[in-house]
């Protein structure tokens, strides 16, 4: 049951999605990230959000969603209902991406569109600052990488996105490209421009840790302990901004 | 170039452990958040160990480096009759990536009951990992250091995990 407009979305794409809306207790089915917006990159990840009737479903799915398609991953996101419902009611970054840019692909009943539609699109995120703040604990002590940096970069990088995402949608700008994101930051924040672009920086560790894509990296990751402390004080910037600005709100 | 036998590589896990097995009173959830900084340890674990002890590079993870594990756990298995420590070890590793992927799939916020169960295997699978090194270092001629103090994190996990899940 196509409901939108999937012209532009690869072809296997939708034929992944076929098989996934085949499997029992899918009801719906929706591209998310770069797929779903149409700026997908050649090797981009495919984002999925499946939605099962029932918890007790959630795992069975998840274990037979595929993981990759030719040289692409494939991130699947299988939620029960009830769930979902919960989420897009907490209105957090990834909520008000799904309600602003999921593209429905398969929805019995129009199940996926009913709840969506209960949700105002335009409302701002309600940030959770703290989550991404002890997300970055972990880097308070770079021994733990033992001089191995990549994967606390791609991290950082990863960090500082989603509060990128979050200080704009907390304000109603939605932007979830994390290149815009971080640009618009940087021209938004004079003084967060700095962190910003370091953090922008870091895409070419995130891209090889997360998807062994290996395109020129900005420094070497063994030994630079300099350039990881770097990076871990951009993102407590970018967060401290969040924090303050949703202390205000 | 064989992995140093320098026990430090373990500081951090095994310290991890210790606190939670020493602290008077201990809150569950607290330490549960603190575990990502066990597969922080994990990933760089398996790159120096996979780069220094089999001459293989990972950089992607879990996914591309689960693949190269299983890889080399099979080639080691059609190369070598002898190597079962080794491949015990590098089952383990995959196996802890296995259940990275599985958390990377779940639900993108944090829902209690899955995020329990993930935090509870990771504390299981690094016990098995420190368990298995050390089974791996006995074998070996240059690691009696390491072996010896993983020998010991093994027990340190042990005990953390028991209290835990009081």
């Amino acid at each position: 049951m196509i409901h939108m407009m999937t012209a532009t979305v690869d072809p296997a794409a939708l034929d992944l999605i076929d098989r996934l809306a085949d499997l029992d207790h899918v009801r719906s089915v929706c591209l998310l990230g770069s797929t779903a917006r149409g700026d997908a990159e050649p090797g981009s990840d495919i984002d999925l959000l499946a939605v099962v009737d029932a918890r007790r479903h959630v795992k069975d799915v998840r274990s037979r969603a595929l993981r990759v398609l030719g040289v692409r991953k494939v991130q699947t996101k299988v939620l029960d209902e009830a769930r979902l419902a919960e989420i897009l009611g907490g209105r957090s970054t990834f909520a008000v991406h799904v309600l602003r840019e999921a593209v429905i692909v398969h929805d019995e009943g129009h199940r996926f569109a009913r709840l969506r539609a209960q949700h105002s699109p335009d409302a701002p995120v309600r940030a959770d600052p703290a989550a991404l703040r002890r997300r970055l604990e972990l880097y308070g002590d770079l021994d733990w990488c033992q001089g191995l940096y990549l994967y606390s970069l791609a991290d950082c990088y990863s960090i500082g996105r989603a509060a990128a995402y979050a200080l704009l949608g907390q304000r109603g700008n939605f932007e979830f490209s994390a290149g815009k994101a971080l640009a618009r930051v940087a021209e938004e924040w004079s003084d967060l421009r700095p962190a910003a672009e370091r953090i922008a920086r870091l895409r070419p560790f995130f891209v090889l840790a997360d998807r062994d894509v290996r395109g020129p990296l900005p420094f070497p990751y063994r030994d630079r302990r300099p350039e990881a402390e770097a990076a871990v004080r951009a993102a407590h910037k970018l967060i401290g901004a969040l924090e303050h600005d949703a202390a205000r709100r | 170039m064989p992995l140093a036998d320098n026990p430090e590589i373990l500081r951090p896990p095994i310290g991890f452990a210790v606190r939670i097995t020493r602290e008077e009173a201990i809150d569950p959830a607290k330490q549960r958040e603190r575990l990502p900084g066990l597969l922080q340890f994990v990933r760089t674990f398996a790159g120096k160990l996979l780069k220094e002890e089999f001459g293989t590079t990972i950089e992607g993870y879990p996914e591309a480096a689960r693949g190269k594990t299983d890889e080399l756990r099979v080639r080691l298995r059609d190369q070598d009759a002898a190597s079962a420590p080794a491949r015990q070890l590098l089952t383990v590793l995959s196996d802890l990536m296995e259940v990275e992927i599985e958390h990377q799939e779940a639900s993108p916020e944090n829902d209690p009951a899955e995020q329990e169960d993930f935090h509870d295997a990771i504390l299981t699978f690094i016990q098995r990992l420190l368990d298995r090194f050390a089974e791996y270092a006995a074998a070996t001629d240059h690691l009696p250091k390491v072996g010896k103090e993983a020998k010991r994190g093994g027990a340190e996990f042990a005990k953390a995990a028991a209290r835990l899940a009081l």
